[in-house]
């Protein structure tokens, strides 16, 4: 029963593509750090994949805050992109983790979530981790302000000393 | 127009690829006839006609369709800061959409910078009801009016067809870029320019104050010193 499994697995890997043994990523980060002028903080993972059996063009899914998303490709196959957008207010700064798995490890996670089982038993082949570092939204003090309250300071120190020679 | 300055999210409304949608004629032709006709009658009529659409589209093989929007997310353009630019690519069909290849055209080099994702990119499927989504941020370079022009989108309907479709996603329309300085005119904190009318404003104040603390500082504590002495 289990070489009949073994066997069904290997026919699945053969039917579903190359599969990648010993994943190495290399990723470049991107996410929005201006958020004064955007509504939504971007996040953006582009990152190239070596496999130690050297299998290329492989087809991969992505676990991220999104979901489960298929993973974008350049057209010549070699860079791949994982990107997904927020709302400014619910974005948090810190390390966002990015599952990546491969056809296999897709159909087990579906399968996984369909059973309600849980999904952290299927290991992703590679987690990238996205740090974004918070973004900026403004000043939290309008200089404006600081200038009126400064203004109405002086005023009340020359009022204060004014009232005290007149008395 | 929409311009994308005032309302950014301007592309969101999803439109369809325009070879994907049957003809509205005649569907405009039934509802005309039917304008005589009382009320139920016309909205039977209606309904016919969109039940006879789906079956007339339920006919053929089963083929992946796909929706495409293109937008926006900025309150603002300014040159040289991010531009967060969605696509998102929904299979409303009942196949998968085998290789699936998104190109946009519309940022050229020589006007906009790339600060992340790609511009052109593929899916190897998307499944039935399936979203996917790809997000680009690009910075202008110049300022000015641009057009956001449509992305394109081609895929194969079928697993096995060698027919490439080819769709666009919707068009965000006209924005205008603002040029950073009178961007910055206008939202930064102004620190500098304040410092500016601080040091403007400290002769103003410090030239009376130390002529005052002057003579204060003369005359006070001797007043009080001969307050001491006389009572004394």
């Amino acid at each position: 029963m289990k070489v009949l499994a073994v066997i069904l697995a290997a026919l699945v890997a053969v039917a579903a593509g190359e599969t990648c043994e010993g994943a190495q990523v290399e990723a470049v980060g991107f996410t929005s750090r201006d958020a004064t002028i955007v509504t939504k903080i971007a996040y953006i993972a582009d990152f190239t994949l070596s496999c130690s059996n050297g299998a290329k063009d492989v087809s991969l899914y992505a676990e991220t805050a999104d979901g489960i998303v298929g993973v974008a490709r350049s057209v010549d196959g070699l860079k791949y992109g994982v990107s997904w957008i927020e709302d400014v207010s619910a974005a948090a700064s810190g390390d966002h983790p990015i599952k990546l798995y491969d056809e296999q490890g897709y159909a087990a996670l579906r399968k996984a979530q369909r059973g309600n089982e849980d999904s952290a038993s299927v290991t992703p082949i590679a987690t990238i981790n996205l740090y974004h570092p918070g973004a900026y939204k403004g000043p939290w003090v309008q200089s404006e302000t600081m200038a009126i309250i400064f203004a109405i300071l002086i005023y009340y120190y020359a009022f204060t000393l004014k009232a005290k020679l007149v008395a | 127009m929409r311009k994308c300055g005032s309302d950014p999210t301007g592309g969101s409304v999803v439109e369809p690829p325009p070879r994907s949608l049957h003809t509205p004629r005649p569907h405009r032709k039934e509802s005309r006839i039917s304008l005589s006709l009382p009320k139920m009658l016309r909205y039977c009529l209606l309904a016919l006609a969109l039940v006879g659409c789906v079956f007339s589209e339920g006919e053929g093989e089963e083929r992946a369709r796909l929706l495409a929007a293109k937008r926006v997310h900025n309150l603002y353009l300014v040159e040289g800061r991010d531009i967060v630019v969605q696509y998102s690519v929904h299979n409303v069909g009942q196949a998968a959409a085998i290789n699936v290849q998104l190109t946009d055209a519309g940022f050229s080099s020589e006007d906009f910078d790339i600060a992340g994702g790609q511009l052109q990119v593929k899916f190897d499927r998307i499944a039935p009801n399936a979203n996917v989504s790809h997000t680009v941020v690009v910075q202008p370079k110049k300022y000015g009016y641009f057009n956001f022009t449509a992305a394109e989108i081609s895929y194969q309907p079928t697993e096995d067809s060698a027919e490439i479709q080819i769709g666009y996603t919707s068009e965000p329309g006209e924005g205008g870029i603002i040029a950073f300085r009178d961007y910055d005119r206008k939202f930064s904190p102004h620190v500098f320019d304040w410092f500016i009318f601080a040091l403007l404003m400290i002769p103003a104040l410090l030239v009376p104050f130390v002529m005052w603390y002057n003579i204060n500082s003369k005359y006070t504590p001797v007043t009080r010193a001969k307050k001491g002495k006389k009572s004394d």
